[in-house]
């Protein structure tokens, strides 16, 4: 699996590597326990302000991977190297500091910010438990970052029910660069906004990705968007990355069938393009509980053989940096 | 790395992409919006007006009672309302059976119930507000043994409780407000460790979590705030049964000493001569019963208030 941590550019230190995580949760009771497979052997590193956009449909394990990252969740075994330090054996005392860097932009913007709290408090809490400014000095960090995502500065005092979905996307994005945070982690930051919405949070996102010199870890279920902020994009099926790489090669010569069928089944505003239907994927994702043997995804594709269910396909490099864990193709 | 932005949208749809500058007002002022629905309440309305009414008679209580309410006059004993046969309208609702003003003493009274019960109402809630709160955040072995205990409390009938108690430690006001504290203190751990569950999970948490935050800041400025709604609401009906308990344990003489007036000595003290002034019980009966009931619908109104938003 190490072949997988390879990276576009091998000579330069990742800033972040993940390697085997996984992440089962418990069901039932002690007398009969089963596990949910959300997350199985996942590994991928990523560079310095690079965006990678993590794919998969409802239930796959993308969001579990962000947030074992951030170390929401606890992964049930494996290794977060930020910065070389490892996050997920590291001691509460430890993820303190370590986590400063490593921040999570929620879906719901809703549900993200404490309806009691005021925007400025909201977006200087983070500063104040790190020391980076206090009192006069945070707030006034806090309006400059509240013009910098653009938003008003005198919107400091109000509420978040005073605003609008947009508007509160913006106000995590200025809380999470209060910290000085060089790695987000954005958890769909785009799916609960509205499409004309959409596209100025995401025009923003890759602003400040640049400006600050950021890299993201952006998951998604629409390749729409993946496609447009991504350098590099990763898919991933019933807990397991099926194919990695560069976004051209991802997109233009996708080499793993769950690719091929999703990239198929993304609808392009384009009306002279003709339909195809060979590769559309049937049925429903099967049960994390059980997942399939050898290739989790066989049960749902064209091309699948008895060698299928045998042996668990690993990361196979066909081009530079370009992994798809098939065994045909 | 150079992707395209999207595009600045067509004319025809520049309207649609605008994203709204204005904010949407939903509470402008929570006090005068609260006044407001309260307004429209009638119950509720005349609940606050009698609360507030007893809180002004407990506050200026040495001003405008009669007359003093320990003094007694032997030849006014037992006298009944004003307006009943033999009645005396120096004595608008009565003497008791030592000749003591029954008016003044119900004016005096509300001082020490409403001093009790907000004390036992603070003092239970600060205690089961922390438990539940632990309970509910940290889960696991702590949140099962702390509601083995709760549960232990629940089970357990509360005025049996805290006449043992009581017969124990032995009276004074202090006591009361303990037992009556002991006796309120698992509703409040209920409730909060089932919002303090609710609340864990949603995503700010989880944010000021990411942010590095510790334990004790996510439960006082996360968590806590957010539980406000359901403590105002249990304050409410827990401050009433507090009134009901003070009574109830000062007429078994467990309670407050029989020398300070409160309406459940007053009650007790009437017992004895019930049966030739029945005037006497009456009084501070009805104090006790409306005190009660305007808590408990103030609390039905509240609920309701909080209900629609949450």
């Amino acid at each position: 699996m190490n072949q997988a941590t390879a990276t576009t550019d091998p000579q330069e230190e990742p800033l972040l590597e993940v390697r085997d995580l996984q992440k089962y949760f418990p069901l039932g009771n002690r007398f009969r326990r089963r596990y949910v497979h959300a997350i199985e052997d996942v590994s991928f590193s990523m560079q310095p302000s690079e965006v990678l956009g993590l794919v998969g449909e409802s239930g796959s394990g993308k969001s579990t991977v962000g947030r074992c990252i951030v170390r929401l969740l606890e992964p049930t075994s494996g290794h977060v190297y930020f910065q070389g330090q490892d996050l997920a054996t590291a001691s509460r005392s430890e993820l303190r500091s370590l986590r400063k860097p490593l921040q999570i932009i929620f879906q719901d913007p809703f549900g993200a910010l404490n309806p009691r709290m005021k925007i400025g408090d909201i977006i200087a809490e983070g500063m104040k438990i790190h020391g980076i400014a206090s009192g006069e000095e945070a707030r006034e960090r806090a309006s400059e970052l509240l013009a910098r995502v653009g938003l008003s500065a005198n919107h400091i005092d109000r509420y978040p029910h005073e605003f609008s979905g947009g508007q509160r996307q913006r106000i995590s994005i200025a809380r999470v660069l209060a910290v000085d945070a060089r790695f987000i982690v954005a958890d769909e930051p785009l799916s609960a906004l509205d499409v004309s919405i959409q596209a100025q949070v995401i025009n923003l996102l890759q602003d400040l990705q640049k400006d600050f010199d950021l890299s993201m870890l952006c998951i998604s279920h629409d390749l729409g968007v993946v496609e447009h902020i991504s350098d590099r994009v990763a898919v991933m099926y019933l807990g397991r990355i099926m194919e990695i790489g560069p976004k051209s090669e991802i997109y233009n010569s996708p080499r793993h069938p769950y690719t091929q069928s999703l990239l198929e089944a993304m609808p392009v505003p384009d009306p002279d393009r003709p339909r195809r239907e060979g590769n559309v994927i049937k049925g429903d994702i099967p049960s994390p509980i059980s997942p399939p043997s050898g290739c989790v995804f066989r049960t749902r594709c064209p091309i699948a053989t008895r060698e299928c269910s045998e042996v668990v396909p690993p990361l196979e490099e066909v081009s530079p940096g370009h992994f798809k864990a098939c065994i045909h193709q | 790395m150079a992707t395209p932005r999207i595009d600045d949208p067509p004319e025809w749809l520049a309207d649609e992409f605008e994203e709204p500058e204005q904010v949407i007002a939903v509470r402008q002022n929570p006090w005068k919006e609260a006044a407001r629905e309260l307004y429209a309440s009638k119950a509720a309305l005349a609940s606050a007006g009698f609360i507030l009414f007893v809180i002004f008679l407990a506050i200026f209580a040495p001003w405008i009672a009669p007359y003093d309410p320990q003094a007694m006059s032997l030849p006014n004993r037992m006298l009944p309302a004003a307006w009943d046969a033999g009645g005396d309208w120096r004595f608008v609702l009565g003497t008791d059976g030592q000749g003591r003003d029954i008016l003044s003493r119900i004016m005096y009274g509300s001082q020490m119930t409403l001093i009790v019960g907000l004390a036992a109402v603070i003092l239970g809630g600060i205690v089961g507000v922390t438990l539940g709160l632990i309970a509910g955040y940290f889960g696991g072995w702590l949140d099962a043994l702390l509601m083995r205990f709760t549960d232990l409390q629940l089970a357990f009938p509360s005025l049996l409780l805290g006449l043992l108690v009581m017969a124990i430690i032995g009276t004074g006001v202090i006591e009361l407000i303990c037992v009556i504290a002991l006796a309120q203190w698992a509703y409040y751990a209920r409730v909060i460790r089932a919002e303090a569950i609710r609340t864990r999970e949603l995503e700010f948490v989880q944010g000021a979590t990411a942010l590095g935050a510790s334990h004790r800041r996510i439960l006082l400025q996360h968590i806590l705030p957010n539980c406000v709604a359901s403590m105002v609401i249990i304050a409410t009906f827990s401050l009433s049964y507090a009134i009901y308990y003070e009574a109830a344990l000062s007429f078994f003489g467990l309670g407050i000493p029989p020398a300070i007036p409160t309406w459940g000595n007053m009650l007790a003290v009437a017992r004895d001569i019930m049966l030739r002034n029945f005037w006497a019980p009456v009084f501070p009966g009805l104090a006790i019963t409306l005190t009660v009931l305007a808590f408990n619908l103030l609390g039905d109104w509240l609920r309701d208030y909080f209900d629609v938003r949450v």
